[in-house]
């Protein structure tokens, strides 16, 4: 079946002379034809904003309860394996990141999960301590008073295009938020978005109704500005670069939340290592590395390892047999040039250090490009990541492995420890300090919840700004002890 | 493995030396001695062969902190280095004599065939530092031998002083050409060619040089800030100094070789107007395919060259860049990117410290 080529979203209230349609500037070296993209004419965006203004409205109307349901009800068809919606996306964004098809269902379900009801009420629960804020007054013990929650009138967000099905997050968050969404799709993987915006109105055109998901160019300024205009939230998605280069124009905006690249990795104590063995941890490590084939952020780098070399060479074996039925399961896909390039220079200087340079350095790989694991001396010589490859790194102590994380502390994210309860929570204090926003096991890097604080920020009540009622005679008695 | 003099090690440098001057030796017999010798003074390379599931060319990684050298009972006569930042990550590259001599005579011959040509003693201007001032820059060595090979002795100079560019040198050396119609050869690496165009420019300088005179630009503008075009350059060198794009050569070295390659013909086939490079029985560039390792014969691949003139460690190096497979020759489009993360992992290439 030919591959639907359109990439936006635009609500249905939208008149059809306030939009233009063009073939996106998105470069595929896999060949293809176009993605077709359709977006406001440039002097029509305060008019359609008006427009979201009066979608949140509807939004607010609604009980947050029934915008739960309406996500739960559309993420369970998504959860489908054979849902032909779901099917006809997965082929989408196969063409555009060049990701396997198993690659891609493995990222939709892991995805995906986080947008069922249980999911969706704790978040609300955790970050607004009662949800029913959302909806109007509640009472607040604490306070005490009344509380109420009202999230933006209209959120910005820009995606990355990283990771399948990672745009659904922050629209999710937006619609928690009752607020209505401009989505700026990514270069990277601009499909997704809009079919999940098509799911949601299908199932509630109010929903629909308030989102409009499109595309433009890094370079059109102009027109981010324009957009910023009008959105009283922003988040936003992308590299050191991107992310600074819309904060500087995002100065007036109310919230600004960014999500910018960052370090992950693992650590591996010995006394772990030894209690659940190498081969179940080669397993681990082989799912954090190949889910999303290691293009989020959450996914790690490196390892280090607790142990000689010989004991990371016992790691590596194992890790290449664990690697390569992974791959098996779930292929890479087709590399783009440049990173086959890429690649392929970094194997042969992984090699030569393996080979003739450094006899404590390692390499496996497998011949069809899909894995690579390299035993690296330290963090400085780790260059490469991305595609599934992995760098090893033996060290006496994890507490060496910290202090060699030290410098890049503000871009750390995701640690699994490989540590048992005591070194633990010693451990995951430091890490928490120096700057980790998630801790986990090894193996699980790859499926945060949607409660997980990411970034370290609060991404549903961030989104929010509160009206108390305190100190008035009107209120009830109970409420105010 | 083979000592330095061992007639073996000593017979190849003679059928090498042979093969650079054009005598009828068999090019594959003389690339199994150079893989004899390597296996046996680098036993490793099998090693690495093994890992990369070909006979892959050592990567320029390989010149980083530690360096091959085959001949622990031959000090080595010299060493380039690499323009690195920092002393660490500077490469080096060690000749034993016959190495150097090797080197010597392909440059030389190299020089002969495609850069001097039927001049006799002509001005050779450099825009390379001297050799007594850069002694381990390859670039300054090879065109330094150049110009005392080939060049007027009394006029041949470069203008390279410890501040920048001898204009005032320059233009009286020019001048000079012009008027007693002596062809000129002007060197250097290529952005230096650009920077020097521009300032000319400004001070509002241009010659139209006698007959038959010819720039070779090497090194590219890999690193540089400034994206420049093969084609602009010429246009800019034909602008300043009369020399048409068809004498305005490019010539494709690094510390890593001893041999450099020189345009094949004039067509522009890549991207930025770059060149084929002409292939010798001596020097050959090949393009692996970027995905499978296989050598093709055109398109898109990583650049690998086999020198025969390195007999001090393995001859065929691949160099990092990208190269454009035609029926002429490779030409050199770029470099491989390194040091990229892929999705949203951070790149600590980008925030190294």
């Amino acid at each position: 079946m030919p591959i639907n080529r359109n990439i936006s979203w635009i609500p249905a209230w939208v008149d059809a002379s306030q939009l233009e349609t063009f073939n996106a500037n998105i470069i595929n070296d896999q060949g293809g034809q176009p993605w077709r993209c359709t977006r406001p004419l440039s002097d029509r965006w305060s008019v359609i904003a008006d427009g979201l203004r009066e979608s949140t409205a509807a939004l607010r109307a609604m009980p947050i309860a029934h915008i739960v349901e309406t996500i739960d009800k559309v993420t369970a068809k998504w959860c489908d394996h054979n849902w032909s919606v779901r099917q006809a996306a997965r082929a989408a964004v196969v063409e555009a990141t060049g990701f396997s098809a198993e690659a891609v269902d493995r990222s939709f379900d892991v995805e995906l999960k986080n947008y069922r009801t249980d999911s969706l009420w704790r978040v609300l629960y955790r970050e607004l301590g009662d949800a029913a804020a959302l909806d109007g007054f509640v009472a607040d013990a604490r306070l005490p008073g009344r509380t109420y929650a009202i999230g933006p009138e209209l959120t910005l967000a820009i995606f990355t295009g990283n990771v399948p099905g990672l745009p659904a997050l922050s629209m999710v968050r937006a619609l928690l938020a009752k607020s209505a969404v401009i989505a700026k799709v990514a270069s990277g993987e601009p499909t997704f978005a809009a079919r999940f915006a098509a799911s949601l109105a299908e199932e509630d055109a109010r929903i629909g109704d308030a989102l409009l998901v499109t595309y433009w160019e890094r370079h059109e300024r102009d027109l981010l500005k324009t957009v910023l205009a009008q959105a009283e939230a922003v988040i936003a998605y992308g590299s050191i670069e991107a992310c600074r280069s819309v904060r500087e124009l995002a100065r007036n905006n109310r919230i600004y939340m960014e999500h910018g690249h960052k370090f992950s990795a693992g650590l591996l104590g010995r006394d772990y290592l030894a209690r659940v063995g190498a081969p179940v941890i080669a397993g681990r490590i082989a799912e954090d590395v190949g889910t999303f084939n290691q293009h989020a952020c959450i996914a790690p780098q490196v390892y280090f390892v607790e142990g000689d070399s010989a004991a990371v060479h016992k790691l590596g074996d194992e890790l290449s047999r664990a690697m390569q039925a992974y791959a098996e399961k779930y292929p890479l896909g087709n590399l783009r040039l440049k990173d086959a390039q890429t690649l392929q220079l970094q194997r042969a200087a992984q090699a030569w250090k393996a080979t003739v340079a450094d006899a404590d350095s390692g390499l496996w790989q497998d011949s069809a490009l899909n894995w690579t694991i390299a035993i690296e001396k330290d963090l400085v010589e780790h260059s490469l990541s991305g595609n599934r490859y992995i760098g090893l790194i033996p060290v006496d102590s994890l507490e060496q492995a910290l202090k060699a994380l030290r410098p890049y502390g503000e871009f750390l994210q995701n640690l699994a420890l490989g540590a048992d309860e005591s070194e633990l929570s010693v451990m995951a204090r430091r890490a928490a300090l120096l700057g980790a926003s998630r801790i986990c096991q090894p193996g699980r890097m790859a499926e945060p919840s949607m409660m997980w604080h990411h970034d370290g920020q609060l991404c549903v009540a961030g989104l929010l700004r509160w009206c108390d009622i305190e100190m008035h005679d009107a209120l009830h008695k109970q409420e105010e002890q | 493995m083979f000592r330095y003099k061992d007639p073996f090690v000593q017979n190849l440098a003679e059928q090498i030396a042979a093969l650079i001057l054009g005598e009828a030796i068999d090019r594959e017999s003389v690339e199994q001695a150079l893989d004899e010798l390597a296996l046996a003074n680098l036993p490793q390379l099998a090693d690495y062969w093994r890992k990369t599931g070909c006979r892959l060319g050592i990567p320029d990684s390989a010149f980083k902190n530690s360096h091959v050298y085959y001949f622990p009972d031959q000090p080595a006569a010299r060493v380039f280095r690499t323009s690195g930042t920092s002393g660490a990550d500077r490469g080096a590259a060690c000749y034993s004599p016959l190495g150097l001599k090797l080197m010597d005579l392909s440059i030389i011959e190299n020089a002969r065939r495609h850069l001097i040509q039927e001049l006799d003693r002509p001005v050779i201007i450099r825009f390379v530092p001297t050799v007594s001032q850069a002694p381990e820059m390859i670039m300054a060595y090879g065109m330094e031998l150049i110009a005392t090979t080939f060049g007027d002795k009394a006029r041949s100079a470069s203008v390279i002083t410890g501040s920048g560019v001898d204009f005032e040198r320059l233009r009286s050396i020019l001048d000079q050409a012009v008027s007693d119609d002596q062809p000129v050869v002007m060197l250097g690496g290529s952005f230096a060619f650009v920077n020097i165009c521009d300032a000319l420019e400004k001070l509002g300088w241009s010659w139209q040089l006698p007959e038959g005179s010819r720039t070779l630009d090497g090194g590219g503008f890999k690193g540089r800030s400034r994206v420049v075009r093969a084609g602009e350059l010429r246009s800019a060198i034909t602008k300043t100094f009369g020399i048409p794009a068809g004498r305005a050569f490019n010539v494709f070295g690094m510390t890593e070789l001893a041999s450099q390659l020189y345009d094949a013909n004039s067509r522009e086939i890549g991207p930025l107007d770059e060149r084929p490079k002409s292939n010798l029985p001596f020097l050959q560039a090949r393009v692996r395919d970027s995905y499978m390792l296989a050598y093709r014969d055109r398109g898109e691949g990583l650049v690998e060259i086999m020198d025969s003139c390195i007999i001090d460690r393995p001859h065929r190096v691949l160099t990092g860049d990208l190269g454009l497979a035609s029926e002429d020759g490779v030409a050199i489009i770029g470099r491989v990117e390194r040091g990229q993360a892929r999705g949203c992992s951070l790149s600590l290439e980008s925030i190294k410290f």
